[in-house]
């Protein structure tokens, strides 16, 4: 393989994947007036954090981001534990009704839609939990189920029984197998499937806004539209607070980056 | 193995706070004391003009120490699914809501809106009091459903500096804007593509033809609302004009060429323009010398007469308000002279005359344009299947725009659809 | 074992599976058995009518459905195909021995991090349709093409749009997680191979395909779920339009159930997708008995 060639292709990847970000990395440090100046500018002739300080003052997006962490942490903390210890028992261990649980998971993935938002809403009222976090997350976890546990069903089938054959004979209990051994060998599973349900809880817009009815708990995704009216968007706040919203996902998936690799899996594979 | 012991901390971390948010409730969520009531307000408004909003209602506890306003802050294009959530499951949205204009009637006809006819004395204001547009948009069926609470409307820009280069005035009929529209239209670097255009039919919605529509006497349906009637002489000889204007005398753009209209006067490819207030802050984005080369001015007179186009929101109240009367003080403080002329000096502008005369908005250059056109502009139909009705002009317009069918296919076409819509005999 | 050890083991795999169970079903299961109610009626919101099957008759003999239909199999072929393809491709370059190759997986992995909501408006703006739209500037600068491309206003044009954001969006996650496989592949399995004098492309075949097998099984299927469930990229970008061209179900659901509010036929729709589901499930079933059986 060239090298230069490979770095000649991941370079125009990047460019086209970040292109957009940085113009509006470079919007973010414009003044309203040169945002649309044409030609475009990509080094703003205007430089200033003006817009970040504004976005900071003026909406309460100091609140909204920690509020987003908090959900988004709990959501994905939650469900991850959830769903590993579901999908370890739909792998592996055998049950009456299990093919019905299936069909019902895959029906549940790609039929209602939009019309569900309203029966969620009746039982987040009746519960008496609007305007209260668990009310967001609650749902969350809930809605987050389905995907990821066939998902993870997945990765724990990968695994070879042989070794869970092993523990059996050393009269370990099913939970001692699930967590010890199994587990840790489906990390990159389980780090997969953070990730996904941290960006889904971070960017659910239309449930927040729906069960919350001021400052106190909103999310960041509900207050990045405060700069959008009707007629005219502030791109230049915007910008500036979809940076600030940015930068929790990025530090989440640095610290699940590592998981990715599936190493032990393939020692055991080897083997 | 590394990954065990975090995950049993990592559990023992959540089972905690998961408790903790069970119990605890959220910073600042303490409610009023006995007496006092609270009203919730569901807006738009943006952080600036909420901002001024809030100092206003706190003026407005000031002086009624037993009702305190909570604001609350919804994105203008969810609103409506929010509502209609609340209301789907029996819950009380809110005690006030900052309502498009357009949505209105649909809710009048589903019944959740306190009709306020009874309540005019008690909120001390009458339709004289408003401008004839806004408040023919919280009528239905013969009450009133809410209150007009701001508006806008669309004016004509023209190129100051393009009208002065060839010695013309802004055009005040039909004829003298289509004639200023071809003088301006122009080939500047002679590569055999038109760089400026005189004017531009500026979208394909239900707004860009209804102006046209109605300054030629024309309407979107008849005066009892029953059928449509937009493809009567009216109708065709309006969207002829702006065809014809567009293919026959080339004096606009043809829609593969459009771009957005703000952006197209800033750059100076479009010597006219037809848009509203938020205008003059779109054009600074792009050009930020705006004095150069801006003109205000009312819309040309129509060969019937002279019109113009509502937007804006309106003051609902919900049928099942818990706190009635508060609220309805509540709306009758968003109506006074005080309250509207201040968030028009914030830029929403006001739909009470009073404060519409103010000097600041007769003294006003910019504004003073918006206000006068204000007499005569007219709002789309007030009508609950307008959401739909909207969406069927928007796909013939097109259609007649690309010369897919003749303006009177086009129109007849819209009017077959909405006259089904409506439950018209022989239409299905 | 004694009796009360013999029903813990028997009762655990039920238990395993009952807290995500309990959740799935109360907000979940619950709001579909309300939905399926609710595709029988003609629901306003504060009123409503039995009216049998009629809302399912509607939604079958409405032309614009079908084109929903299609469009939404057109992105779902598409995209997971387009996702795939590229991340394989670049998974496979991000493998060499390059350096920066934290600094790639970072920069590639941003646009997935960030909300759609706001990466759609952005895509809708730099695709105007006229030479000030910052792609057209961009492919008319570089002289790719002449005249500016009609990007959002043009039906195809316009799927097409829709079609490269959602590659453009995903693509850095697939990419990541098939690169996590390919480096687990110790070089120790390919030495073995060049032992035996292996080709690269025998080496490819017997090592890195299977193994890279169950890695792709498994995103494909999430990008599959995805794709049924596309909304923001088409709402924001053209809002189904020009003229319902590039309408794909999900927004032709919310447009019926918001917009006309019609729910009865936008719940309606949602269930007739039910045998779809039954098939899918049926190959997905033959599929994972399949892949894992080495």
């Amino acid at each position: 393989m060239q090298s230069a060639a490979v770095y000649v292709a991941l370079i125009v990847g990047a460019l086209v994947l970040i292109g957009p970000f940085l113009w509006m990395l470079s919007t973010s440090f414009k003044p309203k007036t040169e945002i649309f100046k044409f030609p475009p500018t990509l080094w703003p002739e205007g430089f200033s954090l003006k817009n970040y300080v504004t976005v900071l003052t003026e909406a309460p997006i100091g609140r909204y981001f920690i509020n987003s962490v908090l959900i988004s942490a709990i959501t994905t903390s939650v469900t991850v534990f959830l769903v590993s210890l579901a999908a370890y028992s739909f792998a592996r261990l055998e049950f009456k009704g299990k093919n019905f649980l299936f069909v019902a998971l895959m029906a549940s993935l790609i039929s209602p839609g939009i019309a569900t938002l309203i029966p969620n809403f009746m039982i987040v009222r009746a519960a008496g939990l609007l305007d209260t976090y668990a009310g967001i997350f609650l749902p969350y976890i809930g809605w987050n189920i389905a995907g990821n546990l066939l998902i993870m069903r997945g990765f724990f089938r990968a695994i070879p029984s042989s070794i869970e054959d092993a523990a059996k004979l050393d009269n370990c209990s099913v939970f001692d197998i699930y967590f010890k051994i199994a587990l840790p060998l489906v990390e990159a599973g389980l780090a997969t499937l953070a990730i996904f349900v941290w960006l889904s809880a971070w960017d659910e817009f239309m449930w927040v806004l729906t069960v919350t009815s001021g400052d106190a708990v909103r999310t960041m995704s509900v207050g990045l539209y405060i700069f959008q009216g009707p007629y005219i968007t502030d791109w230049n706040l915007l910008t500036a607070a979809v940076t600030l919203g940015v930068a929790p996902s990025i530090v989440f998936f640095l610290l699940m980056q590592r998981y990715f690799v599936p190493t032990a899996a393939f020692e055991a594979y080897k083997g | 193995m590394p990954g065990k012991r975090t995950l049993l901390a990592v559990v023992v971390v959540v089972a905690a706070i998961c408790l903790a948010v069970f119990v605890i409730k959220p910073f600042s969520q303490e409610g009023p004391e006995q007496e006092v009531v609270e009203l919730l307000f569901w807006h738009t408004y943006s952080v600036h003009e909420a901002n001024r909003a809030r100092e206003l209602f706190d003026e407005f506890e000031a002086e009624n120490p037993k009702i305190r306003v909570k604001m609350e802050y919804v994105p203008y294009h969810a609103l409506r699914t929010k509502l209609l959530t609340y209301l789907a499951v029996g819950e009380a949205p809110a005690d006030l809501i900052r309502l498009d204009i357009i949505y209105v009637p649909e809710l009048a006809d589903m019944n959740v809106l306190l009709p306020l006819d009874d309540y005019l004395d008690t909120l001390g204001v009458g339709s004289e009091d408003f401008y004839p547009g806004p408040w023919a948009t919280v009528l239905w069926e013969n009450h009133v459903w809410g209150l007009p609470l701001n508006t806008n409307t669309q004016v004509l820009f023209y190129r100051k500096d393009f009208f002065e280069a060839e010695g013309l005035s802004p055009p005040t009929t039909w004829e003298e804007y289509l004639d200023v529209a071809r003088r301006l239209t122009k080939d500047l670097d002679g590569d055999g593509q038109i760089d400026q255009w005189g004017g531009t039919v500026g979208g394909d919605w239900s707004w860009h033809f209804d102006i046209w529509l109605w300054q030629n006497g024309g309407a979107e349906l008849s005066s009892d609302m029953k059928r449509a009637v937009m493809n009567e002489t009216p109708g065709v000889e309006a969207l002829t004009f702006l065809i014809d204007m567009t293919y026959k005398y080339g004096a606009a753009p043809p829609p593969e060429e459009w771009m957005m209209p703000y952006q197209g006067f800033a750059l100076g490819h479009y010597s006219m323009m037809i848009e509203g207030p938020w205008a003059r802050d779109l054009l600074m984005t792009v050009n930020s010398s705006v004095s150069d080369y801006m003109g205000v001015t009312l819309l040309p007179r129509g060969p019937v007469r002279e019109a113009s186009i509502v937007g804006g929101e309106d003051l609902v109240i919900p049928r099942f308000v818990k706190n009635r009367d508060a609220a309805l003080k509540l709306a009758k403080y968003m109506m006074s002279e005080h309250f509207q002329l201040e968030m028009g000096k914030v830029g929403v502008l006001p739909t009470l005359r009073a404060a519409g005369e103010d000097p600041f908005f007769v003294e006003d250059p910019y504004l003073s344009v918006f206000m006068e056109q204000m007499a005569t502009a007219l709002p789309r139909a007030v009508h609950p299947a307008y959401g739909q009705m909207n969406d069927i002009i928007h796909n013939y317009f097109v259609a007649a725009l690309r010369r897919e069918m003749s303006p009177k296919e086009a129109l007849d076409i819209m009017v077959a659809e909405i006259d089904k819509l409506l439950g018209v005999e022989g239409h299905g | 074992m004694d009796k009360l050890h013999a029903l813990i083991f028997k009762a655990t795999p039920y238990l395993f599976l009952l807290p995500a169970l309990i959740f799935f079903g109360i907000f979940v299961l619950f709001p579909m058995f309300w939905s399926f109610r609710l595709s029988f009626f003609d629901w306003r919101v504060v009123s409503e009518q039995f009216i049998g099957l009629q809302n399912y008759i509607n939604v079958l003999t409405d032309p614009i459905f079908y084109v929903a239909l299609a469009n939404t199999l057109l992105y779902l072929i598409t995209t997971v195909g387009g996702q795939v393809i590229l991340g394989l491709f670049f998974a496979f370059l991000l493998n060499q021995r390059i350096r920066g190759r934290a600094l790639f997986r970072v920069m590639y992995y941003i646009p997935v991090i960030t909300s759609w909501a706001v990466v759609a408006i952005l895509w809708a703006m730099l695709l105007s349709p006229t030479k000030y739209g910052i792609l057209n500037y961009a492919l008319m600068s570089l002289g790719i093409t002449g005249s500016p491309v009609h990007w959002l206003t043009e039906a195809w044009l316009a799927r097409i749009s829709i079609i490269m954001f959602s590659i453009w969006k995903g693509l850095g996650w697939t990419t990541m997680m098939f690169l996590g496989t390919l480096q687990s592949i110790p070089q120790k399995v390919y030495e073995v191979a060049d032992l035996d004098n292996a080709t690269t492309w025998r080496k490819f075949q017997s090592i890195t395909l299977p193994l890279m097998s169950p890695v792709v099984a498994v995103v494909t299927a999430q990008l599959i779920i995805g794709a049924f469930n596309i909304f923001p990229q088409v709402y924001i970008l053209t809002g189904g339009g020009p003229l319902h061209s590039t309408e794909s179900l999900t927004t032709w659901q919310f447009s019926n159930a918001f917009t006309k509010l019609d729910f009865g036929y936008a719940t309606a729709m949602g269930f007739l997708l039910l045998p779809f589901i039954l098939i899918m499930t049926l190959i997905q079933m033959r599929l994972v008995r399949k892949e894992f059986e080495y």
